[in-house]
């Protein structure tokens, strides 16, 4: 009998032991449960093949379903749970697809693609990332994380124009291409408006300040926003500048400094360096910690996240925004202000401006011509490869284009006279059409997927008062007549040397950030250079060494 | 002759160990059996991965990581990670923070939950000494998100103790959440991490002062004793053993200073003042550089001055007569 029970408990010990090293053991991934790409056969291949697959003229009711996992920022939102809605459902008969949504946000989409790639969860769209030209870019592509693009891609015309932009082919490795770019901007130079400040005009004129010239000018206005009760309701609850993320301080949100951001430039010594660390965003901090201390910069700037200096500034709690400037970004400023402020109109109560100029002139943000890419697991095989194209074709098309923008042709807008008339309802209250995605949430995310569409049919857009655009129109104009274009050499962007992702970890911005908050007492030139050492120990002399040693080889 | 009788007595008294450790198995085996998922847990989510050539492991740190080439074909480097820590400012800010803020919370965070321990068993009423424990033990169960989610309400500029603070004082508000002030962040951090884990800690203290003899009491109480000599001379030697085994294991988790609640209020500004080296190792494996062995040394690196610690605390502990570990 106690045998029996003996060996009973040792059953028992086993099949406890054997359930929980099952359960932990690795399961095979499911669509459902893991972002990873739907498997392939043809896993080796597709990382070799650059060739699509023979679908040339194959019409949709002859293809076969397929199922392709698609990550881009907040994608859910594209597919709310219930039916599809009508524009959801057209794409997947056109393209015989099942999207299966792998959701990722603005601030954790790095982190969460960092962690899928390295344990081989990847989706099969991997489309909410900008790193090209980074040591990441160059890390996947060398460890077979994501695959080529077909060499022939004449079947994809809309694609193709893109895929041949010199800022494309200048990141090609091994003569192929490794992502579809998304598109932003036709003309480059209209980037010039993706970084500005919005002004309380209506505050300055309450408290009967002119239009600010010197740097000076700037720290008395934006304190006097903070301190002087603008909003008149006796309370201390205003803030002078407001920026959307800490970025815009030094990434041209003020662009009387000179050109302060990211991108390798040569140095007035031959050297390439990143102006985000030399001496003209030195003086420029200088001016942010002079504001900072004074009340004018927003106490919580360093903090803020997603949204939030936006809704501060349609809430009437902020005089300055640092953010983007354009018709789209404007109408989404307005957007949250209706709401808010209903009464007071927005076009009338805020104007653009640019800050103080400290260089003989201004230096405009740039860009390539596109912001961010879509990159393709290296287990999408050559067929599903070629239904993807398929679909950012179509994206990248003006037909795709608005669809994902206005709806369905005929019902929710029509062109007249080569322009676009909306037919979707006008709120009464706010006089603003139905937004498209309201209508159709598969437009919200898919709408940017290939393209930011918004951004490149802004300026056309019916659904954005014609204020707005008038006051961006005339902006730009300006901007891109009179501001001086900071030249960025693509090739030297593209440079690939490991001494780059060594400082992968050097972080300009916060420390930027710190010295501006850094206590008054404290020097400010010693701050800096203990700075530049930190930046110089933690990889960047190295990498600055690195860059211009290849771009000087390579003749740039 | 002599020897062989040794031998065969040795052999002998081994033999009745093993049996006895054996038939001590057998009597106990419902205790033993209750530590397989224990020992499971460990295995598999602590050794097993270290072990696992399959995806690095613990070579991980001695070779090139390459994100879905199999381990065969990563390439050798010796002590290349470990010499790239040793060069990296940051890498040594990170282990400074993680020791200061490791003895911060030895000093102020460790005796608390004894304190309250004993507080909570000099509550006479049964219901009232309930509720307290619950409401103490509740944040326990919070996550972290969730309690720097409170936080920022409470704390930022515009926040309610911003709001108390300047109404009172006339003075400009504090922020709280982003600065490098040492003293500022390290309330921060202990506080927080009080709220959430004091009430959960007692537990253990709680469990120890149950199986104190009640009689003592009755006895110190008809001697004279009051409550305070109570608890100096009944109460704290009942729970000595219990603090001093926990302050042993608290010191293996020196390097450690607490991820969840670092990794949620840790930002460009304060970086340098609390950023600990598990953050710190996150930050390169999946943040910014995705360099996994680089992740994989400063990681290795950390275990082994955490193991370092726990048995010299460990030794120091048995050396001073007190309870150790083994």
């Amino acid at each position: 009998m106690k045998k029996i029970r003996t060996r009973n408990t040792l059953v028992a010990i086993l099949l406890l032991s054997a359930l929980l090293l099952a359960s932990c053991g690795t399961a095979a991934p499911t669509a459902s449960s893991s972002p990873a790409a739907s498997e392939s056969a043809a896993t080796e291949s597709a990382a070799a093949s650059t060739e699509p697959a023979a679908s040339e003229s194959t019409a949709p009711e002859a293809m076969e379903e397929m199922e392709i996992s698609i990550s881009v920022w907040d994608v859910q939102n594209s597919f709310p749970e219930g039916d599809m809605d009508e524009i959801a459902k057209m794409v997947a008969d056109k393209f015989k697809v099942k999207l299966t949504p792998v959701n990722v946000g603005w601030g954790d989409a790095d982190e969460k693609y960092n962690t899928w790639a390295a344990s081989d969860q990847l989706p099969d769209v991997i489309g909410a990332i900008a790193h090209v030209g980074q040591a990441r870019y160059f890390q996947w592509i060398e460890d077979g994380v994501v695959r080529a693009l077909p060499a022939d891609v004449s079947k994809y015309p809309e694609a193709a124009k893109l895929l041949q932009l010199p800022e494309v082919t200048a990141y090609q490795v091994e003569g192929k291409n490794w992502f579809l770019p998304r598109a932003t901007y036709g003309d480059p130079a209209w980037w010039a408006m993706d970084r500005g400040l919005i002004v309380r005009k209506d505050w300055m004129e309450k408290l009967g300040i002119a239009e600010p010239v010197t740097e000076e000018d700037w720290i008395n206005m934006t304190t006097a926003f903070a301190k002087k009760d603008p909003d008149g309701n006796g309370k201390d609850d205003t803030a002078g500048f407001t920026p959307q993320a800490a970025w815009i301080l030094t990434s041209q949100g003020w662009p009387g400094f000179g050109y302060t951001d990211t991108r390798w430039m040569k140095g007035e010594d031959g050297n390439y360096i990143q102006p985000i660390s030399g001496e003209k965003t030195f003086t420029m901090m200088k001016f942010f910690r002079k504001m900072y201390q004074a009340g004018g910069l927003d106490p919580d700037f360093a903090t803020l996240e997603n949204n939030q200096a936006l809704e501060k500034f349609a809430a009437g709690k902020t005089g300055v925004l640092g953010r983007q400037t354009s018709p789209k970004h404007l109408k989404a400023v307005m957007d949250a202000w209706v709401k808010v402020q209903p009464d007071k109109d927005f076009a009338d109560s805020v104007m653009l401006m640019s800050g103080p100029k400290v260089e003989d002139n201004y230096t405009r943000f740039s860009e390539m011509s596109y912001w961010s890419e879509s990159y393709f697991n290296v287990k999408v095989d050559d067929a599903k490869m070629d239904r993807i194209l398929q679909l950012y074709d179509w994206l990248y098309s003006k037909e795709g284009m608005y669809a994902m923008m206005y709806g369905i042709e005929g019902k929710d807008w029509k062109m007249e006279n080569n322009a676009i008339t909306l037919l979707t309802p006008v709120d009464e209250k706010t006089g603003l059409h139905t937004a498209t995605s309201v209508l159709y949430p598969f437009t919200s995310a898919m709408g940017y997927l290939a393209a930011w569409t918004g951004d490149l049919v802004q300026y056309e857009d019916p659904s954005i008062p014609d204020t707005i655009r008038n006051m961006a129109v005339k902006e730009r104009d300006m901007r891109v007549s009179t501001w001086k274009d900071p030249q960025i050499n693509w090739s030297v962007q593209a440079i690939n040397v490991p001494e780059k992702q060594e400082m992968a970890a050097v972080k300009f911005g916060d420390d930027w950030v710190k010295f501006i908050m850094e206590s008054k007492d404290k020097n400010e030139d010693e701050l800096y250079k203990a700075m530049k050492a930190s930046w110089d120990a933690n990889g960047y002399a190295a990498a600055v060494e690195a860059v211009t040693r290849e771009a000087v080889a390579k003749g740039y | 002759m002599e020897l062989s009788r040794n031998g065969a007595g040795s052999l002998r008294k081994n033999r009745s160990g093993f049996g006895r450790t054996l038939r001590k198995c057998v009597e106990h085996r419902y205790l033993l059996f209750m530590l397989i998922p224990v020992l499971a847990y460990y295995l598999i989510f602590n050794y097993a991965p270290m072990l696992n050539l399959e995806t690095g492991g613990i070579l991980m740190a001695f070779k090139q990581h390459r994100l879905t080439k199999p381990f065969s074909e990563w390439n050798w480097v010796g002590l290349k990670y470990f010499e790239m820590m040793w060069r990296k400012p940051d890498f040594w800010l990170a282990m400074r923070n993680t020791v200061f803020i490791s003895f911060a919370r030895l000093l102020f965070e460790f005796p608390m939950p004894i304190v309250l321990s004993i507080l909570l068993n000099e509550v006479a009423r049964t219901k009232l000494k309930r509720f307290f424990q619950t409401v103490f033990t509740f944040p326990n169960f919070l996550s972290w998100i969730l309690i720097v989610g409170i936080m920022r309400d409470l704390l930022q500029v515009d926040g309610v103790i911003n709001g108390i603070m300047t109404a009172m004082s006339g003075n400009q508000p504090y922020n709280f959440l982003a600065n490098s002030e040492v003293v500022s962040n390290y309330l921060m951090l202990i506080l927080s991490n009080l709220f959430k884990g004091i009430g959960w800690g007692s537990i253990i203290y709680l469990a120890s002062i149950s199986g104190i003899d009640p009689s003592l009491y009755e006895a110190a109480t008809v001697d004279g004793a009051n409550r305070w000599h109570n608890i100096i001379h009944i109460t704290w030697p009942g729970i000595r053993s219990t603090a001093i085994v926990l302050l042993i294991l608290q010191c293996g988790n020196i390097l450690n200073g607490g991820f969840d609640q670092i990794f949620n209020l840790v930002n460009g500004v304060n970086r340098g003042i609390i950023e600990t080296i598990d953050v710190y190792i996150y930050r390169y494996a999946f943040q910014q550089s995705m360099n996994q062995s680089f992740a994989a040394a400063s990681g290795l690196f950390k275990a082994v001055i955490n193991f370092a610690l726990l048995m010299a605390a460990n030794g120091l502990a048995r050396r001073m007569g007190e309870d150790n570990l083994f």
